[in-house]
């Protein structure tokens, strides 16, 4: 088997704020293999957006890995200094954060901040930034692409922005994607062509995903491996069907359980009856 | 509804807790940081010495004595004496009772006005957002020290009309700057969230769009302070505003900036100190207060 | 409102109960594009009603305007033509001081969490200002009170002092929820307000709201994608597909028997959480453009069933059974379902 793409053992991150010093996550270990989807589950406020920023060296300010390592592809990331970082970031790792439009600056066009992101880390010249910033944008679903790419953020609906960052994260052909909840607000048609897309490119140009969801419905059907995180730590984690089939931890029970709210629809139906 | 349990709920009045807002002092007291220290420090410590110093000195600050013209410094007058036999020492440190009470009260003006029709330009983007841009390219086309000569030579050379001139030239930046953050603060989510809460337009700028907004005017707020000492002796060189004895560093450093070539540095030198530790101070200090507002924005 | 439509909704109720809260009747609203002729069609001729103590659902393709219309029927966004009905009040021309005073009774949940918090209100703060604003509550009352908000929603005290980026997004949207809830308002819009919140949690919340809604008899417009939330928690569902309403009848039928292709689709793209049951193999193609119209069914750029007559004209909502409308040629009444492939 071919090294993990991405592998993070042993992360302790605390954030020290106003009031005090809060420890977000505790000894947090996954691994990503090379053209796989990785899904992370859990609990909110548990930690899995700290685990994605930490992993991309993006933690908010205060905030401090205080044990641990990150491996992407066999290098450590821990300790690179801010440059390499960002080399990184959009080169070799395509980020996508859990609200979109704060990706997003307010005053600048859609197209404006692609071609940023291209200048930082392509060698094309601006008919190539266009034609591939509007191609990108097509892929996510998005067809009218001159409207989208002069739209200012605050003009696009929710979905709308949600795919400009996804097709953002993916401009420079990313090895790894890490994608937080990044199709929560889109419908289930989109979100189906989107979760095809990632399938795709999973295959034809091996990359890994990492992928922070609520839906099991998305780890049941396009993750291979899974882990559920609960208060700063996985509380279980390997291959999804043996997760999802046979939970070994109380929190995965309940989680899979609550999943489909069947017993709420019960209830409204016998309110309704009442 | 289902009543929490009771231990909980008994907890509820020890929920520690800022009841209203918690205010900017709060915020600020909780926020200082050293460039916010430093800046008003240095600050409050030209202000005491210029009532301090003159006080107890033995030379007046405006009092010449040409029979000790062009002293270099010495223990009976620290930082020299000038043409005229001022002693340079008590007038450096007298020079801020003028200046930063200018310098305050024309930059705070021209910030308030500034602010204002930069709130209401950003808010009613048609006429008064046009009306109000268009002045503002008027009033900054015209080159700073023309503009003000011109003002004062119509108003009359008073210090007063020194303070409507700072206003006049600063008030156009702080509404560009207002207005262009109040753009797009007036565009985010929860400003729309605000309205839909049931807050009144007042409350809506005063409490969301406002405290916003006011980021890049308060660190300009400090830049302009530094102009504006800077502008006052321009003025004063040209023979506008502060006329001589009074003491006021801009028209110290310009008087002796013809002697530096003669070796007689000092004319000039300290009274230049003085003026780079004010301007330095408003810089650090506008630096300070944003620094201590900011509450980490993403 | 004496439209029959309502009628199906609340069939099991007693007459009386069919006043209506929520009434959405020709709604338009475009925006302009920059730089173009074309304007964004966000809304167009979109009408509705919602009975006192129901909820609709809302669902569609994203940006096909569900919260445009969320915002226009708060009045947060002028029409362009369209007359709006909530609690008997009509929003469309009230004035602005009046509208204010409305608005404890009906409130919002935007879809942005995060962008829906002043970044410079702490939860606490969050929380307690629509009680400022309509309450007298002050002091340890007003403590009590948004104490007992923040636990309805399972949020910590703990979290009361923190600003909204130093929270989680499942933590920022209960805040919303708690928000919305403070005034206890009458009307309540949701936009999306489970999305970033874990099954358990999500579950609790829509517990909640039923719950709240079965003893103050709320009305509930739910906004979501999620086709699982809605069928727990919706009586009736509107489907929107490029800021038109393309079907809209009682929740469970509409589900289990969709009369519009793009309903269709909708539903054959939903995930199972059972990795042994495949997904569907549905993915919509084909362009389409938001900006242009080119007189036809707003579906045709993607319809599988599309003729030369859809191009004609916009089909009307059209009853497919009693309370069970599509716009869609092929409805005729009664017997259309069967000429829908794949409905078996
Ligand atoms: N700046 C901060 N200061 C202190 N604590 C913070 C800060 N930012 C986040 N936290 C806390 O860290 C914990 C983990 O947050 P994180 O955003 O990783 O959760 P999450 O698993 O992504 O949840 P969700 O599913 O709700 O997005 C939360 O309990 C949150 O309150
Ligand atoms: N302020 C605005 N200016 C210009 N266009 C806008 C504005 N607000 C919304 N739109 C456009 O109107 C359309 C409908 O937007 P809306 O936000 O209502 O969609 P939505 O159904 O809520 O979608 P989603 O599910 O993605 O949130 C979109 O094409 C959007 O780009
Ligand atoms: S009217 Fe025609 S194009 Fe529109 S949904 Fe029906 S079959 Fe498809
Ligand atoms: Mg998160
Ligand atoms: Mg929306």
């Amino acid at each position: 088997m071919t090294a993990p793409a991405l592998v993070v053992r042993d992360l302790s991150v605390e954030i020290t704020g106003r009031d005090g010093v809060t420890p977000v996550l505790d000894g947090v270990g996954l691994e990503l293999r090379r053209g796989r989807m990785h899904g992370l589950v859990g609990e909110t406020g548990s930690g899995k957006s700290m685990t994605a920023r930490s992993v991309i060296g993006l933690l908010p300010p205060g905030g401090r890995v205080t044990a641990g390592s990150v491996q992407l592809g066999g290098r450590e990331l821990l300790g690179l200094d801010a440059d390499e970082l960002r080399e990184m970031r959009g080169a070799s790792i395509g980020m996508v954060f859990q609200n979109p439009r704060t990706a997003l600056y307010p005053m600048i066009t859609i197209e404006t901040q692609m071609a940023n992101v291209l200048k930082a880390h392509l060698d094309l010249d601006r008919r190539g930034r266009a034609a591939r910033i509007r191609e990108r944008l097509r892929l996510v679903g998005i067809d009218d692409v001159d409207r989208i790419a002069r739209s200012y953020p605050h003009e696009l609906s929710g979905g709308l922005a949600q795919r400009a960052v996804i097709a953002t994260a993916l401009l420079c052909d990313p090895d790894v994607l890490i994608a937080d909840e990044p199709t929560t607000g889109l419908d289930a048609t989109i979100q189906r062509q989107i979760l095809e897309l990632i399938a795709f490119l999973q295959s034809e140009l091996s990359l890994s995903v990492l992928i922070i969801t609520h839906d099991l419905g998305i780890v049941a059907q396009y993750c291979d491996t899974v882990s559920v995180m609960h208060d700063g730590r996985v509380v279980e984690d390997g291959d999804m069907r043996q997760v999802l089939l046979s939970p070994q931890h109380d929190y995965t029970g309940r989680l899979i359980a609550a999943s489909d709210l069947r017993g709420l629809h019960a209830q409204r139906v016998q309110d309704a009856r009442r | 509804m289902n009543p929490p349990p009771a231990g909980r709920h008994e907890a509820a009045p020890e929920f520690v807790l800022p009841r209203h807002s918690e205010g900017f002092a709060k915020r600020l007291r909780r926020n200082l940081n050293p460039p916010l220290l430093w800046g008003a420090f240095i600050i409050f410590v030209l202000a005491l010495g210029a009532y301090v110093v003159p006080a107890i000195w033995q030379f007046g600050a405006e009092i010449a004595n040409p029979r000790e013209a062009l002293l270099p410094p010495s223990v009976r007058h620290p930082f020299g004496t000038d043409r005229s036999g001022f002693d340079i020492f008590v007038r450096v440190f007298h020079a801020p009772r003028i200046d930063l009470t200018i310098v305050v009260l024309g930059v705070g003006l021209g910030a308030l006005i500034g602010i204002v029709l930069g709130v209401a330009a950003g808010f009613s983007r048609r006429f008064m957002g046009e009306f109000s841009m268009r002045l503002a390219d008027i009033v900054q086309a015209f080159p700073l020290l023309i503009l003000a000569i011109a003002l004062v030579s119509l108003g009359g050379n008073s210090l007063t009309n020194v303070v409507f001139v700072l206003a006049f030239v600063n008030a156009p930046v702080f509404l560009r700057l207002v207005r262009s953050r109040v753009l797009t603060v007036r565009e985010q989510r929860y400003i729309q969230a605000a309205v839909a809460l049931g807050n009144s337009t007042t409350r809506l700028v005063f409490r969301h769009v406002l405290p916003n907004s006011l980021g890049p005017a308060v660190v300009q707020f400090g830049v302009s302070m530094g102009y504006g000492i800077l502008t006052l002796a321009g003025l004063a060189y040209l023979g506008v505003g502060v006329q001589v004895p009074t003491p006021e560093w801009g028209s110290m450093i310009l008087g002796g900036a013809g002697y530096i070539t003669t070796g007689q540095w000092w004319i000039s030198i300290f009274p230049g100190i003085f003026l780079a530790s004010a301007v330095f101070a408003f810089n650090l200090l506008s630096e300070g207060i944003e620094q201590a507002r900011e509450v980490h924005l993403r | 409102m004496s439209d029959p439509r309502n009628h199906d909704a609340s069939q099991d109720t007693a007459a009386v109960d069919n006043a209506v809260a929520i009434a959405v009747e020709g709604l338009n609203k475009t925006f302009p594009t920059r730089r173009g002729v074309l304007d964004v069609v966000a809304a167009e001729d979109v009408g509705f009603t919602v009975p006192y103590g129901r909820t609709l659902g809302i669902v569609g393709e994203s940006g096909s305007g569900k919260s445009t219309v969320a915002r226009c029927i708060l009045g947060l966004t002028p029409v362009d033509s369209g007359r709006i009905e909530v609690l008997g009040r009509s929003i469309t021309d009230a004035p602005a001081k009046a509208l204010r005073s409305w608005r404890s009774e009906m409130q919002i949940v935007f879809q942005e969490p995060y962008e829906s918090l002043n970044p410079r209100y702490h939860v606490w703060e969050a929380v307690a200002e629509p009680l400022l604003l309509h309450t007298d509550l002050r002091g340890t009352d007003l403590a009590r009170r948004v104490h007992e908000l923040l636990e309805q929603v399972a949020l910590s005290p703990d979290l009361a002092g923190r600003y909204p980026h130093e929270l989680s997004g499942g933590q920022q949207q209960r805040v919303n929820i708690a928000r919305a809830l403070a005034t206890s308002p009458r009307v309540l819009i949701l936009d999306e307000p489970t999305a970033s919140l874990d099954v358990s949690v999500q579950e609790g919340v829509l517990r909640l709201l039923l719950r709240l809604q079965r003893e103050l008899n709320l009305t509930y417009v739910l906004i979501s994608h999620d086709l699982k939330a809605i069928r727990a928690v919706c009586e009736r569902v509107a489907v929107m597909y490029l800021g038109r309403l393309v079907e809209i009848g009682p929740t469970d039928e509409v589900l289990s028997n969709p009369k519009h292709p793009y309903t269709e689709f909708l539903i054959g793209a939903e995930l199972s959480v059972d990795p042994d049951v495949a997904p569907a193999a549905s993915v919509v193609r084909g362009e389409v453009s938001t900006t242009e119209r080119t007189g036809g069914c707003v579906f045709t750029g993607r319809c599988p069933l599309v003729t030369s007559a859809c191009h004609k004209a916009q089909p009307a909502l059209t009853e497919a059974t009693p309370g069970h409308d599509a716009a869609c040629i092929l409805v005729k009444s009664e017997s259309s379902a069967s000429r829908r492939p794949g409905a078996d």
